[in-house]
């Protein structure tokens, strides 16, 4: 081995660990949280808006870290509310977090979709939950190949950083601050 | 000592890709993200709305040039025919349903009934039965109550009710039925549900039957909907099972803002309306294994299937999903996730709902489940399914990956906006022109008589709907030509598909909600050869064959079709397979799948007919394992 493949070597593994720290951070940091855990941080009905809206409470997912931090939706029954149409899942940040671009801080957001011709594309739009105030939109795309189907599935990030709604994702990356 | 290079260099490609897995990115800020629009949708800006089933949002009205809604419009002056109603000259239209009053005021007196298609007399001809429901005044006593009809097959086109001298006459508030031997005596008897008491109707070989339920022990007694049989033990004989609804109370009817039921539940687009599903208890699924004595066993805990969240059943199928020679289960929920259970071979089920991607469709949103098809649609040897759900949501067609895994395709197929603005309850694949492609039918109507008097571009009476199979890659919807069966605007629930005049032409029967039954005669002006087969079983399958797979190959082509009980709504069709052979006059190979496990293969002397075929007279293939058939 020659001084430069040597350097070359060195200098790939600390890429590689470098590459791989957030992982093992966010490993460490969060976690699939359960349905008693989601049970006690989500609401049973969702003040969005005006309304305080019925969650669909088997289908809530979400994610906590050490700290006891939550990244958790629901899918809100909107049937009879003026949410119909507009929003299908409610949702609660208590880190900051970006989803598909959009930086939400923490808070309570109620967020839906429209379907984009050729039905590849949700167009997924983010809204303050209390005040209906639209914070970003982004798309959530077809995830490739069979599996299980979600009403919502926020995957821990050091598995796959995504959160799936039907056969869509979106990549998100949340903050260790 | 590369390897190191490589893997980093790898891990960083991957890590640097992981946002082009998911094609585009918002811009990192927490304002409103450029890339799209942050002006409200056409979506967001509509009118808000409301309701008690589980639907898309409000969709743009559709209407046609002359303002009709396109549910009760959109035909077309001329074009090819595919069916004549020939109701009236059929004998049909002298019977009426009843379910409730016009008002619909309450959940049971507005989703309507099936149909069953059932050769009772075994002469080789299909007779139709219908169910009829029910309503208070009858209850009470004050008015005579609605009969379900037996409609006899009088081999010319014509048809005489037979239903009071059969003694199926039900009586009671009824909703589906399933056709089955159940005791394998050659004859095929009748389970009619109800809210109340259901019926096992058996056939005493006479023309007459016998409602033997409360020995069999399968009454139940609340609200059941679309039953189906199948063995799913592979003892040879049929099991039942049966969905559950509503527990529906009359002493503590449900309304707006009373008796523990939210406003919400009861209103649709702001309107008011019946209440429910949703905010209303569900009544749990069972399943009755068959003791071979006469007596059926509970034994829905056990198996794993008893539906302990109460969601809403409305029909229900056994099929075999994954290939493997054992009948699964499908049932169809209305605005709750629909259920996959996979059948494990020892007497239990797997439920698979959501891992199969049948739980929701496409987007992840429990759907109103009203009716299930299942057909090979694409000649591959799996059966896809197709659900018919609410207005304002499209009908999610699930395509069988293999594996039990279903996958919504609607929209890559084109039958998902199309399907929108119909609210569809029976369904069914079928071969309408015999090109040897399944094609797909559903019946329409909707469940609010209130949506007459809004500008939704929807309606209570509405067209059925049918879809051109394009070789397996896309459907197309055949045009409603003005005067046709097609184009007829009806209160459609149950339906049933089969050839009723053994001309290999498959028809359609629909009970109408409210109304009396159409026949919708195929005349599709095809010249395309056919073959049809009626099966009987062997001592180690149930007599009927309920649960064999046939695959038929012709033409360069191997299409699969199997003997099933149920699926469409409250309805249940025509039980020998059928098969389209486009210009093929001849047959190369019959492989059937008994339900004891057997495999045969058979060959058939021309096309064009009806042929008989018995398990154990064909050529068992060396193992009788089953196999997955997709090539």
């Amino acid at each position: 081995m020659n001084g430069n493949t040597l350097r070359s070597a060195i200098l790939c593994a600390v890429f590689l660990l470098l590459a791989a720290l957030p992982a093992v951070a966010q490993k460490s940091a969060w976690r699939q949280a359960t349905a008693a855990e989601l049970q006690s941080v989500l609401p049973s009905r969702a003040p969005v808006e005006s309304e305080h809206i019925e969650t669909e409470m088997r289908t809530a997912s979400g994610i906590v870290d050490e700290h006891g931090r939550f990244i958790a939706g629901v899918v809100l029954i909107t049937a009879g509310y003026s949410a119909e149409g507009k929003y299908s899942h409610y949702l609660i940040v208590q880190a900051p977090v970006e989803i598909g671009g959009v930086a939400l801080k923490p808070g309570e957001y109620a967020f839906g979709w429209s379907r984009e011709a050729g039905g590849d594309t949700l167009t997924v739009h983010f809204n303050r939950a209390a005040t209906g105030a639209l914070v970003g939109t982004t798309d959530a795309h077809r995830i490739a190949g069979p599996g299980r189907v979600e009403s919502l599935r926020i995957w821990p990030p050091d598995d796959k950083s995504m959160i799936q709604i039907g056969r869509f994702g979106i990549p998100y990356k949340v903050s260790e601050r | 000592m590369f390897l190191i290079p490589r893997a980093s260099l790898f891990l960083g490609l991957i890590l640097t890709s992981v946002p082009a897995l998911f094609l585009s990115q918002a811009p990192d800020s927490g304002a409103p993200a450029s890339g799209h629009s942050t002006a409200p949708t056409a979506q967001d800006a509509q009118t808000p709305p409301t309701g008690g089933t589980a639907s898309g949002p409000p969709q743009p009205a559709q209407f046609d040039e002359q303002h009709r809604p396109i549910t009760a419009g959109g035909f077309v002056k001329s074009g090819p025919v595919i069916f004549e109603d020939i109701s009236e000259q059929a004998g049909l239209t002298h019977w009426t349903h009843k379910m409730g009053t016009k008002e619909k005021k309450y959940i049971i007196e507005t989703n309507g009934s099936g149909v069953c298609l059932i050769d009772y007399d075994n002469d080789g001809w299909l007779d139709i039965y219908v169910v009829n429901g029910s309503t208070f005044d009858a209850l009470d006593g004050k008015e005579t109550p609605p009969r379900a009809a037996l409609f006899h097959n009088n081999h010319d086109g014509t048809f005489t009710d037979v239903s009071a001298k059969a003694g199926v006459t039900n009586g009671r508030w009824g909703f589906g039925c399933a056709v089955a031997d159940y005791d394998n005596d050659g004859w095929p008897d009748l389970y009619v549900t109800n809210w109340g008491k259901n019926r096992l109707y058996h056939n005493n070989h006479d023309g007459t039957f016998t409602d033997v339920a409360e020995k069999a022990g399968v009454t139940l007694g609340n609200w059941s909907t679309g039953a189906t049989w199948g063995d799913y033990d592979g003892d040879g004989r049929l099991d039942l099972f049966v969905p559950g609804y509503v527990h529906f109370d009359r002493n503590n009817l449900p309304s707006g803002g009373a008796n523990g039921v939210p406003d919400t539940f009861c209103t649709f687009r702001g309107v008011e309306v019946n209440c429910g599903p949703r905010g209303l208890k569900g009544e749990p699924d069972h399943l009755f294994h068959n003791n071979g004595d006469g007596t059926f066993t509970d034994v829905s805990e056990k198996a794993g299937v008893a539906d302990k969240p109460g969601y809403y059943g409305l029909s229900s199928l056994f099929v075999d999903i994954d290939n493997d020679g054992k009948l699964d289960l499908l049932v169809a929920n209305d605005s709750t996730p629909n259920y996959l259970y996979l059948n494990k071979g020892d007497g239990t089920f797997e439920d698979v709902s959501y891992s199969s991607g049948y739980a929701v469709n496409e987007t992840g949103r429990e759907t109103a489940s009203m009716g299930i098809a299942a057909g090979d649609f694409q000649n591959n040897g799996m059966v896809d399914i197709f659900n018919t759900t609410f207005s304002d949501d499209y009908k999610p067609l699930y395509r069988n990956e293999g594996d039990a895994n279903l996958t919504d395709i609607s929209y890559q197929l084109g039958i998902a906006e199309i399907t929108v603005p119909f609210l569809g309850w029976g369904d069914a694949f079928f071969d309408y022109d015999n090109d040897g492609w399944k094609d797909l039918m559903m019946a329409d109507g909707h469940v609010y008589p209130q949506v007459d008097q809004h500008p939704w571009g929807t309606s209570w009476a509405q067209r059925p709907m049918l879809f051109h199979n394009l070789a397996g890659k896309k459907f197309e919807a055949v045009p409603a030509v003005e005067g046709s069966g097609l184009a007829d605007v009806i209160s459609g629930r149950g339906m049933a598909v089969g050839d009723l005049f053994n001309d290999g032409k498959l028809d359609v029967v629909i009970n109408v909600m409210d109304g009396h039954p159409v026949l919708l005669r195929n005349v599709s002006p095809d010249h395309n050869h056919w073959l049809e087969l009626k099966l009987v079983g062997g001592p180690k399958s149930p007599r009927d064959a309920i649960g064999a797979a046939v695959y038929l190959t012709a033409n360069g082509m191997r299409q699969r079709s199997d003997v099933l009980s149920g699926g469409s709504y409250g309805s249940t069709s025509d039980p020998r397979p059928h098969f389209g052979l486009g210009a093929a006059s001849a047959v190369d190979d019959i492989e059937v799948h008994w339900p004891s496990g057997r495999v045969e293969h058979f060959t058939v002397p021309g096309v064009d007919r009806i042929v008989i075929i018995t398990e154990g007279s064909g050529k068992e293939q060396a193992t009788s394992a089953s196999v997955a058939t997709a090539h």
